[in-house]
C-alpha cells in the first residue's frame, strides 16, 4: 500500500472516528498486543519507517537526483502528507514568503542557518526525527515511554503521568512531548518548540507555536500506523497531517550503535565556501527538483 | 578516601532521609530510576586543585589523591591544560565520554527496564544504553561513549565499558587515556535519594596502575524535574570553535 493510498483510506477512517463509529486499529483487525506490569500496551523493540528516503520533501517525495543516482527513476514516490489533499504545506503568506527566500538561501547557502539543520548534526525534531534513515527504540518504563532514535542518539522521554508542558517560553529542538494510551494508540502532545528545525532538507520550516499530536497505532505484532496532526497559527493557516506505516525491524538482537554526527561533521564548511563562491560570482538561483508531472 | 568513607560521608549527608529504605523493581533489583546530579568540581578537575577563573576549587574524587599517570601520560596531561581551551572536546561540543558525562554539571536520567538500563544525559543529547547481561561485541570498536554492559552485584548496578576511542577527556584539566581505555562503574544506592558511584579506571597504556574514583550522586527532587537540552552544537561559538576541520 502506498502512502498516499494509505492516506486516502486514513482520511476516510479519520472522517469515521470524528462520528465515533470506527478507529483505524478497528480497521485491520482484532490483534491486541500483550500489556506490561504498569498497564501500557507493550510496544518496545526495534522499529524502523516506511518514510525514511521518501521524505527527502515532505511535499514531493523522494530526492529525484537520488533515484537516478540509484536506478529507481519510475518508481513510485509516495508522499507522506495526508491532508490537505493537495499535499503541500498550508503556509500562511508571510511564512510562504520565508520559506521562499530560504529555498534561494538554500540554493546558494552563506550562513549556517542555511544549510539543512540535519546535515549540521542538530536534532531533528518532532516529526522529522521519526523519517530520517536510522530507525528507533521505543524503551517503556513505568509511567513513561522512551523514543531512543538511531540517528544522531536523539531521544524522548515521554511522561504518561499527565503531568503539564514546560513553561510555554521554554523552547526546545525535540519539542515537550506528553502522553497517554487511548486503547491501542500512543498519543503525544509536543510543544515548546523553538524554530530552528525544518520538516524536511527543503527548508519546511515552522514557528515557535508549532504543535505536533502524535498517534502511534499498534495495529499488528510488526506495525505501527503513525500520524501526526501539526498546527502553527503564526505558520500555516489550518492544520496538516502526515501519516506513514513504521515496521518493526525484522531479525533478534539488534542494537543501536552510536551516531556521533556533529563529532564527524565536515560537510558544512565546503557547502558554505561553494555558496559564498557562488554568491560573489552573482549565482542566484533556487533549490528544487525538476520532475515530471509537477 | 575510601569507599568507605565516601558512603560514610554520603551517608551524613543524607541524613534527612535516614531511615528511608531504597526503592525496588518487580523483580527485586534497587530501583534506579530518575534524575541525578553531581555536585562537586570534578567537572574542573578530578584531582584536588585549587580555584581558577571560571572553575571553583575541588577536594578531588580520585582515591588516593594521585592519578597514576606513567611518564608520557601525564606530560600530556600537562599539555592538554596548558591548551585546554583549545584541545577540550568538550569545548568543540563532542561526546563527553565516560565518566565525565556523569559529573559534569550537567542532570541525567536513568531509565531501568530488567534488560536495558538507558541513560539520558542532558549534554548534548548523549545517550547510553546499558545492556544487561550480554558480552560486548568483539572490537575493534572506537565509540566516545563506549559500550557499556551491566550486571548486578547486590544491590549495586556494575557497568563494564570498553571500546572507547582515544578523544575525550576525564574533566576540564586535560586528564586523558587513551583507546585502552576500561571502565568499570558502580552504582550503588544509599537511599531512595542517593546513590554512591564508584568509578575504576584501567589504561595500561596511560597509567601505571588501575585507579579509582568515586562521589555521591544525588535525585533531583524538585518539583517537574526533566532533563531539558543542551544542544551544544548549535551554539555559534560552537560553530566557530570546531570551525575548519
Amino acid at each position: 500500500m502506498t502512502h498516499r493510498t494509505l492516506g486516502r483510506i486514513l482520511s476516510a477512517v479519520g472522517v469515521a472516528v470524528s462520528l465515533g463509529s470506527i478507529t483505524v486499529a478497528g480497521q485491520v483487525g482484532q490483534w491486541t498486543p500483550s500489556k506490561l506490569a504498569d498497564g501500557q500496551p507493550d510496544m518496545q523493540g526495534h522499529w524502523i519507517s516506511d518514510a525514511v528516503g521518501g521524505a527527502h520533501s515532505v511535499e514531493d517525495g523522494r530526492d529525484p537526483d537520488a533515484d537516478i543516482i540509484q536506478g529507481r527513476i519510475g518508481e513510485e514516490n509516495p508522499l507522506i502528507i495526508v491532508a490537505p489533499p493537495d499535499n503541500r504545506i498550508p503556509y500562511a503568506p508571510a511564512f510562504a514568503a520565508r520559506r521562499q527566500q530560504l529555498l534561494r538561501d538554500i540554493f546558494t547557502p552563506v550562513r549556517p542557518e542555511h544549510v539543512d539543520p540535519h546535515v549540521r548534526a542538530l536534532l531533528d525534531g518532532v516529526p522529522r526525527n521519526g523519517y530520517v534513515p536510522g530507525g528507533m527504540q521505543f524503551l517503556q518504563a513505568p509511567g513513561a515511554v522512551m523514543v531512543l532514535y538511531e540517528s544522531n542518539h536523539a531521544w524522548r522521554f515521554i511522561p504518561l503521568d499527565g503531568r503539564p508542558h514546560a513553561p510555554q517560553s521554554l523552547k526546545l529542538y525535540m519539542g515537550d512531548s506528553r502522553g497517554r494510551w487511548e486503547g491501542n494508540t500512543l498519543v503525544v502532545d509536543v510543544t515548546n518548540f523553538n524554530e530552528e528545525t525544518w520538516f524536511d532538507s527543503h527548508g519546511s520550516i515552522h514557528s515557535d507555536a508549532l504543535h505536533v499530536v502524535e498517534r502511534w497505532a499498534l495495529v499488528g505484532p510488526n506495525r505501527m500506523q503513525y500520524e501526526a496532526t501539526l498546527e502553527d497559527p503564526k505558520a500555516f493557516t489550518r492544520p496538516w497531517k502526515i501519516a506513514f506505516a513504521v515496521n518493526r525491524r525484522p531479525g533478534k538482537a539488534y542494537e543501536i550503535f552510536e551516531d556521533s554526527r556533529w563529532e564527524g561533521e565536515r560537510a558544512v564548511a565546503p557547502i558554505l565556501e561553494v555558496g559564498r563562491k557562488d554568491k560573489a560570482a552573482g549565482i542566484t538561483g533556487i533549490h528544487e527538483h525538476r520532475r515530471g508531472g509537477r | 578516601m575510601t569507599r568507605a568513607v565516601m558512603v560514610a560521608v554520603a551517608l551524613a549527608m543524607a541524613a534527612p532521609a535516614a531511615g528511608q529504605s531504597i526503592g525496588r523493581t518487580p523483580d527485586g533489583r534497587p530501583d534506579l530510576s530518575g534524575i541525578w546530579q553531581a555536585i562537586n568540581a570534578a567537572g574542573v578537575n578530578i584531582a584536588p586543585h585549587h580555584a581558577e577563573p571560571d572553575m571553583p576549587a575541588g577536594l578531588g574524587v580520585v582515591e588516593g589523591n594521585e592519578i597514576p599517570y606513567n611518564p608520557a601520560g601525564a606530560a600530556k596531561q600537562r599539555e592538554n591544560n596548558a591548551n585546554r581551551a583549545k584541545l577540550d572536546p568538550v569545548h568543540k561540543c563532542f561526546l563527553p565520554g565516560v565518566p565525565r558525562a556523569t559529573y559534569m554539571g550537567f542532570p541525567f536520567q536513568i531509565v531501568q527496564t530488567p534488560n536495558q538500563v538507558t541513560i539520558l544525559y542532558e549534554y548534548a543529547h548523549t545517550v547510553r544504553n546499558v545492556f544487561m547481561n550480554s558480552p560486548h561485541p568483539k572490537g575493534p570498536i572506537e565509540w566516545w561513549m563506549g559500550d557499556s554492559r551491566g550486571r548486578w552485584e547486590g544491590d549495586t548496578l556494575v557497568v563494564d565499558v570498553v571500546h572507547f576511542n582515544d578523544q575525550t577527556w576525564f574533566d576540564r584539566a586535560g586528564n586523558h587515556h587513551s583507546e585502552a581505555l576500561h571502565v568499570i562503574e558502580r552504582y550503588t544506592p544509599i537511599d531512595r535519594d542517593h546513590l554512591n558511584y564508584e568509578v575504576t579506571i584501567e589504561d595500561p597504556k596511560v597509567f601505571t596502575r588501575p585507579w579509582k574514583m568515586s562521589m555521591p550522586l544525588y535525585r533531583r527532587i524538585d518539583r517537574n524535574m526533566q532533563i531539558l537540552e543542551y544542544e551544544c552544537a548549535a551554539f555559534e561559538e560552537a560553530f566557530n570553535l570546531a570551525g575548519p576541520r
